[in-house]
């Protein structure tokens, strides 16, 4: 039951922090969060995350950094990672896309100010919503549920997540100018290996 | 490995605030997704239907065709509550109707959106046997007319004050209406002596039902029933009523391996049209071959395995070469020609043997007079016509003719045909194309047999005027009613006695023809000089009949016709010339039973106002159930529209008889609510429970209808069509039952002592207890005996198929064309007119003189009822040029789109009538000689719209229009309070007083007439205009792009050609081609109709043998007076000396 | 066509043929003509731009311009009676059973049995072009499927002149 909880929270943790800037809210409960700050050791070491105010921490450290990491520099698409012709497919010839459909999922661009559906923070979000899904199910004792949604956890890890999301990630951890990018990096690429294993095993139990 | 630092990420549990709300939530579940989940359309269904099944027909969704097109379901879902953008589902209530649009009754279904109360579309009925759920585009066209923007919203008058045809109308209610009308007729009849019940006519262009309308005539005692027979397919009748005692042809096109297109082309005319294209279809996907024999080239001749072109009037030629053949090859099919062919009667009337002598048929009498010396008779008789002179004759190539013999062959006794216009529509003597046909069917045993040629009155259901029991006076099937006393000179004058139908297109020149008349009154006959009341019904005389100008004169004439009125949904040519224009609606808006025979079944439809079975069916009652279908109408948005069956019960019950003293009103009186009017479900219900046991038997048994106060008139209600029996073939074959003390023989009992047998012919006689004055010595023939057996035989009065028809021999003054025959020489085409066509090539003298074919429809066009529809209007533009053979056409300088001048000369009286200009077009589908010109063309309007001063302000009750929801209980349960009555006419939706004029269909003119010559030149075409009237639906409007000008009202300029024997107006003309003149425009026209009087005359004078001193009856009594039962006394007839 | 006596006339439903390699479709800028999973190329009026492009892409003219909506549009197969389970319309209303649908990848289907009746008979319009149809013709032949293949002596238009400018329609 932990196991579930921890990795659906840590799903949505990171899919927060790739997808979009921190805001006021987030922002202050990362740094009063001590369970989340043990798992970003760097963050938790940062001077300004406890000297300087929320706004300027915002305007001057960490949304430029964000900028760069998502926007400049580097480019947090899985179709840019695995087309032939490093272009994103923002249109409906996405598999992506369609694999959010089978399970009645659309994306609202509106909320996630995203230009395509395989965008890091989205597909992280997507594993959440499986976990949580995956949860609901075990609390219902739905076994041939859960052992369903872990297959397609596995699924999408491996197809797509796996396949360039460590690329991007290492980029990130080595452009990151803040501890919260780097970390959160750091903590992304260890999990999603991490949790991969954990799935391969708990499915050929 | 990284399943170690997997213990470090359980901290992942103890995240203070849950994931869920970290979560930036940027999903949301796929609305549009689920809402095609839900429900149950798919992109992939497993199955495609070609309509839903009978238990979905009250409540189907179906998705929207517009609609669809924002992306389909994939991108936008299903419309829902939660899917508010989703592709629109609408909510269907499927009613069944039959189609009015031309006389083959297939079965429609109206499509009704329930949630806004319209008709979404027509489609067909996959119910209906001959139809099989296909229609033509005149079907789909059904919603078109529905929803006019043109169409007559209330009843109107002519304003009081102003003269007929001045165009100033007021508007009125159905009361008014009908007190008027009503009183009218009712003191008529009261004044009880003969000349007034022959002083009302009813004059029905299509009736499109098998009864109704002439039980209510019989009902009211009057001689008044006239048709449009005689300018439609009279000469294609007059060969079966001789041959059979039969009304029409009914093939078995299905089963036929030859399909012989003569004289309708089934595949794109209105006999059957849709049914008969698609049992021809199914014949030839079995191997069967089509001929089309037509000068003209017909879609279906274009389609032909043969077409022959023959010269109008000569076909007869083509017939009896088949014949001839035949008999010399040893190719007769004896068994049948022997039991059925009336040869023994023949044989044994030396007095005719002796006259065919005499004029040179055979070269002498027969010594023996057995069957094989009738054939080796027939074998002399025949000889002349060889190849050679049907080559001569009809103008057609010699292999066209072998290859047709060949043909005729190889089918053995599958051979379909169908006698009905194009030969027989046009040409003087036409009857004779059929008369001999019969004869080549005849021979090879193709009568009655599958796959081939039969009679109609054994497929027909006709119980529509059969519904007395439901009525307090009629009895059951109407049997109390009194046949009818007298005898309307003016549709049944004495110089045409054997006239198929009415004479009708007589009427205005026979209303004008003092001499005429006075001739006839000295000689004793009640000839009416005037009309007191004339109801055209579903017919436009001024416009289709000949000589149009003529109607004009006498329809102006408030002496001549004091009261009179059209019941018309649509404005035409005549209606601006009556008193009355009370809108009774189409297809979806009346009750009608209605049936034809269209394959070898007995099949009915039954014809529905869709709006108001839907409302029925919801729960809704109406506040006057003897005007439901009006306050129908009226909540459907389309007016006061009501229809027939309601009008004509209210009328007679209510307004012709108030108080009962003529014996009318108990005729319509509710058995069931005695002091009011009968009902629809009443009277439908009695009469078709009444005359058809298979149906009644089934309904009464069903489930969903045992229980109900009507089963009959429900399993109807929910269908839309019956059939009776099918897989009738052989039908005069059929045995007499003996049980023990009776014969019983189609249906009626006879005593057994009462029966005799003559023993030459067969012929079963009984002695006649009614109508014993029809036949000699009061003996009736029922039966004939066969090879040993009885059976019941064919209609004639010798049981038999008349070769020989020894009444027109003897009594009725024709013996020369008794027998199937055609002049063999010249010298006989002079000596016997009467059968040689009025445009044969001998009477073409003149350089550039044509025979001009007038009597083809187009497939989408209906003689008056297209122009109101924009679908027909657009596949059509009602274009109507002069289709003139390339030869011809470069020999005269004629190039496509030129105007010609088009002059029309009589051969009988000599006399021009005048000329109309037509757009040439040269084609090689037409044969050299010839012409072709539909007479479907040329209409024409004086004004391009109508204001009618009170028709806003008298307009009182606002009624909740269509948009409205059937679903909304409140709205269902409502309906206009005495609706049609005066102080509660509808305020019309969208109407401002003034309206268009059949805006999609015809262009404007203007006319002068001045007694003697007559002119029309038009002055405007069609144009884009914006419709206020039914808005949302012809929004396209504006989009016109056709102007319709390319036809001209040549019937105008058609004098009127009367056949001597059969009554037809024989169309044809004989025409002289020029160029067209400077200041012509194609349209003009120009009539001297003087002349046309006097062409009239000479027709009547020159050709016919009428009446006389000598005649006992004035027609012969077993021939049916179509539709009305006249008694003895309105039979027999003395006529003094002249 | 011919010459009397032996003239003949056909009739042929010329329309949209939902090729498999649709021109229309490819060439959309917005994607306004799809494709659906059964095969159809379908249409999507609220992202049509009304460029024309698909007008003058179709080798066989079955697009036009809706003068009431200004975008583009043609026949559907019906699309939303499929969904619905039903025939196409021009299937139910023919008469004589001209018209034909069904699944094609369904051998037991009517329409592939009816085209395996008629091997060797089966045409399609254009086949040079690479659009691959999925509307096929049985008994055509040049005259019938390619518009201007014969000379006509009464004109193209059977009927009356035209006074409109308005796009009517896909006729060459």
């Amino acid at each position: 039951m932990q196991n579930i909880q921890a990795r659906s929270n840590l799903y949505a943790l990171l899919s927060r922090i790739l997808l979009q800037e921190l805001d006021d809210e987030m922002l202050d409960m990362i740094r009063n969060d001590d369970a989340i700050l043990e798992l970003m050791p760097n963050l938790q070491a940062w001077e300004p995350l406890r000297s300087v105010e929320n706004r300027v921490l915002r305007e001057e450290y960490l949304n430029p950094d964000f900028v760069n990491i998502s926007l400049l520099h580097l480019i947090p698409y899985e179709t840019f990672y695995v087309r032939d012709d490093q272009m994103i497919e923002t249109g409906g010839a996405n598999p992506v896309t369609d694999i959010y459909s089978a399970y009645d999922f659309i994306v609202d661009y509106e909320a996630a100010r995203v230009v395509s559906t395989d965008h890091i923070g989205v597909e992280l979000e997507f594993m959440h919503h499986l976990c949580e899904a995956q949860f609901k199910a075990m609390m219902e004792s739905d076994e041939d549920a859960v052992s369903e949604l872990k297959e397609v956890q596995h699924r999408f890890l491996n197809t797509h997540l796996l396949q360039w999301a460590p690329l991007y990630l290492l980029s990130v951890k080595y452009e990151a100018r803040t501890p919260l990018y780097a970390d959160a990096a750091d903590m992304a690429l260890e999990f999603l290996l991490s949790d991969n294993e954990y799935l391969s095993a708990s499915m050929h139990a | 490995m990284f399943l170690e630092s997997r213990r470090s990420f359980m901290k992942g549990a103890a995240f203070t605030v849950a994931g869920a709300a970290i979560a930036k939530g940027v999903f949301s579940t796929d609305a549009v997704a689920e809402s095609v989940s839900q429900s149950k359309f798919t992109n992939t269904p497993d199955t495609l239907s070609f309509y839903p099944p009978l238990e979905q027909w009250s409540d189907f969704q179906e998705l929207s065709g517009e609609d669809w097109k924002r992306g389909g379901i994939n991108r936008k879902g299903v419309q829902s509550a939660d899917n508010p953008n989703g592709i629109e589902v609408h909510d269907y209530m499927i009613v069944p109707t039959a189609c009015s649009n031309c006389e083959a009754s297939c079965g429609l279904t109206a499509w009704i959106d329930k949630k806004s109360f319209t008709v979404k579309k027509y489609m067909g009925n996959p119910l209906h046997p001959g139809s099989r759920g296909r229609n033509c585009a005149k079907g789909y066209a059904a919603q078109s007319q529905m929803y006019d923007p043109d169409r007559l919203a209330f009843p109107i008058k002519r304003a009081p004050g102003s003269a007929r045809g001045e165009g100033k109308w007021i508007r009125t209610t159905w009361d008014e209406a009908m007190s008027t009308i009503g009183k009218k007729m009712g003191d008529m009849l009261r004044k009880g002596d003969e000349l007034s019940r022959k002083s009302v006519m009813y004059h029905v262009g299509r009736p499109n039902e098998n009864g109704f309308v002439p039980s209510v005539w019989h009902s009211l005692g009057c001689d008044a029933y006239n048709s449009h027979t005689n300018i439609c397919s009279a000469n294609g009748r007059t060969p079966t009523i001789q041959w059979a005692n039969d009304d029409r042809t009914s093939p078995d096109w299905a089963n036929a391996k030859l399909v012989f297109l003569n004289s309708s082309h089934a595949a794109d005319a209105g006999h059957y049209f849709q049914q008969s294209a698609g049992f021809i279809a199914d014949a030839r996907k079995k191997g069967a071959k089509l001929v089309v024999m037509d000068p003209r080239m017909s879609n279906s001749a274009g389609m032909a395995d043969l077409w022959i072109a023959a010269w109008p009037g000569t076909e007869p030629v083509i017939y009896l070469y088949l014949v001839n053949r035949i008999l010399q090859e040893g190719k007769v099919n004896k068994k049948f020609v022997r039991r059925w062919i009336n040869w023994e009667v023949m044989m044994r009337n030396t007095k005719y043997l002796e006259f065919m002598v005499e004029k040179g048929y055979i070269s002498k009498v027969p010594q023996e007079r057995d069957f094989n010396a009738f054939l080796e008779m027939l074998k002399e008789l025949y000889a002349p016509y060889t190849l050679d002179y049907a080559v001569k004759e009809t103008h057609v190539p010699a292999y066209k003719l072998e290859k047709l013999y060949e043909m005729f062959i190889w089918a053995g006794d599958a051979i379909s045909t169908y006698f009905w216009r194009a030969t027989a529509a046009g040409n003087r003597g036409g009857w004779v194309s059929g008369r001999t046909g019969y004869l080549a069917l005849a021979m090879r045993g193709a009568i009655g047999t599958v796959g081939g040629t039969f009679f109609h009155h054994w497929h027909v259901i006709s119980v529509g005027g059969k519904g007395g029991s439901a009525t307090v006076g009629q009895g059951k099937s109407g049997s109390n009613v009194a046949p009818v006393d007298v005898w309307n000179e003016l549709t049944w004058p004495p110089e045409w006695p054997l006239s198929t139908y009415e004479m009708s297109y007589l009427l205005p020149h026979l209303m004008s023809d003092t001499e005429w008349q006075q001739k006839w009154i000295k000689r004793g006959l009640n000839v009416p000089q005037k009309l007191s009341v004339y109801i055209p019904r579903m017919y436009n005389p001024v416009w289709i009949n000949p000589d149009g100008f003529r109607w004009l004169e006498v329809l102006k004439n408030e002496q001549k016709m004091e009261l009179t009125m059209n019941l018309s949904p649509v404005w035409s040519e005549t209606n601006w010339y009556v008193d009355y224009v009370l809108p009774v609606g189409l297809a979806g808006e009346r009750h009608d039973q209605h049936s034809e025979a269209t394959m070898p079944a007995r099949w009915t439809s039954f014809r529905q106002p869709v709006m108001r079975v839907a409302l029925e069916k919801m729960g809704w009652k109406p506040k006057n159930p003897n005007r439901a279908t009006l306050e129908a109408h009226i909540k459907a948005g389309l007016g006061e529209v009501w229809e027939e069956n309601e009008f004509w019960f209210e009328l007679c019950f209510n307004y012709v008889d108030p108080d009962g003293s003529l014996g009318i009103r108990q005729m319509w009186e509710s058995k069931r609510h005695p002091g009011t009017p009968v009902t629809i479900a009443e009277w439908y219900d009695a009469a078709f429970g009444d005359n058809l046991p298979n149906l009644k038997k089934t309904a009464t048994n069903d489930a969903r209808y045992k229980n109900s106060e009507f089963p009959v008139y429900e399993y109807l209600r929910d269908h839309g069509v019956w059939m009776e029996e099918n897989n009738i073939y052989h039908a005069q074959e059929r045995l007499v039952k003996d049980d023990g003390e009776h014969l019983i023989s189609h249906g009626h009992k006879y005593h057994k002592e009462e029966i005799s047998i003559d023993k030459e012919t067969g012929v079963v006689y009984a002695t006649a207890h009614k109508n014993g004055w029809k036949y000699k010595d009061h003996k009736e023939p029922v039966a004939i005996e066969v090879d040993g057996e009885i059976m019941e035989g064919f209609a004639t009065l010798d049981k038999k198929l008349d070769f020989f028809v020894e009444w027109l021999a003897d009594e009725w003054k024709w013996p020369e064309y008794a027998i199937p025959f055609y002049p063999r020489n010249e010298a006989e085409k002079k000596a016997m007119p009467q059968i040689v066509s009025h445009v044969n090539h001998m009477y073409m003298t003149e350089p550039n003189s044509y025979a001009l074919n007038t009597v083809f429809r187009l497939p989408y066009n209906i003689h008056t009822r297209s122009a109101n529809s924009k679908h027909l209007m657009e596949i059509s533009q009602n274009h109507d040029p002069i289709w003139i053979n390339t030869v011809d056409a470069k020999r005269q300088g004629f190039k496509r789109g030129d105007a010609i001048r088009v002059r029309i000369v009589d051969s009988v009286s000599g006399l021009e009538s005048g000329y109309f200009v037509a757009m040439a077009v040269p084609t090689e589908g037409v044969l050299p000689g010839t012409l072709a010109c539909s007479h479907h063309g040329g209409r024409w309007k004086l004004k391009n719209a109508v204001t009618i001063p009170n028709g806003v302000s008298d307009g009182k009750v606002n009624v909740p229009m269509a948009g409205a929801d059937m679903n909304d209980e409140a709205w269902l349960k409502s309906s206009p309070e005495n609706a049609g009555r005066e102080g509660a006419q509808i305020k019309i939706e969208d109407y401002d007083g003034t309206a268009g004029m059949n805006g999609f269909g015809i262009p404007t003119a203007e006319i002068s007439m001045d007694g003697k010559e007559g002119k029309m030149k038009y002055v405007e075409g069609i144009k884009p205009f914006k419709s206020s009237r039914f808005a949302a639906y012809n929004r396209d409007s504006d989009n016109i792009w056709w102007d319709g000008l390319s036809g001209s009202w040549q019937n105008a300029v058609a004098p009127a050609h009367p056949d001597p024997i059969s009554g037809m107006h024989c169309w044809h003309q004989k025409v002289i081609l020029e160029p067209a003149q400077s200041g012509d425009k194609i349209g003009d026209i120009y009539v001297n109709y003087e002349n046309n009087f006097k062409t009239y005359q000479a027709w009547r004078d020159q050709l016919t043998r009428g009446l006389d001193s000598n005649s006992e009856f004035r027609r012969p009594p077993h021939i049916k007076r179509p539709w009305v039962p006249l008694s003895e006394k309105a039979y027999r007839v003395t006529i003094k000396d002249a | 066509m011919g010459t009397f006596p032996e003239t003949k006339r056909t009739f042929t439903p010329l329309r949209c043929n939902h090729c498999q390699n649709a021109p229309c479709e490819r060439i959309c800028p917005v994607s306004a003509l799809h494709y659906i999973e059964n095969g159809i190329v379908n249409i999507d009026k609220e992202r049509c731009i009304g460029c024309a492009g698909c007008v003058m892409a179709c080798p066989y003219g079955a697009i036009y311009i809706d003068p009431e909506t200004n975008t583009a549009d043609k026949c559907t197969y019906c699309a939303h009676r499929i969904a619905s389970a039903m025939m196409p319309s021009c299937v139910v209303a023919c008469p004589v059973e001209a018209n034909i649908f069904g699944d094609l990848d369904d051998p037991t289907s009517n329409i592939s049995k009816y085209i395996q009746s008629y091997q060797g008979g089966v045409q399609v319009r254009k086949p040079e072009k690479g659009t691959n149809p999925h509307h096929f013709y049985v008994g055509g032949g040049n005259v019938t499927l390619n518009p201007l293949a014969s000379h006509r002596a009464e004109g193209h238009s059977l009927f009356n002149k035209l006074t409109s400018k308005m796009p009517i329609g896909g006729h060459h």
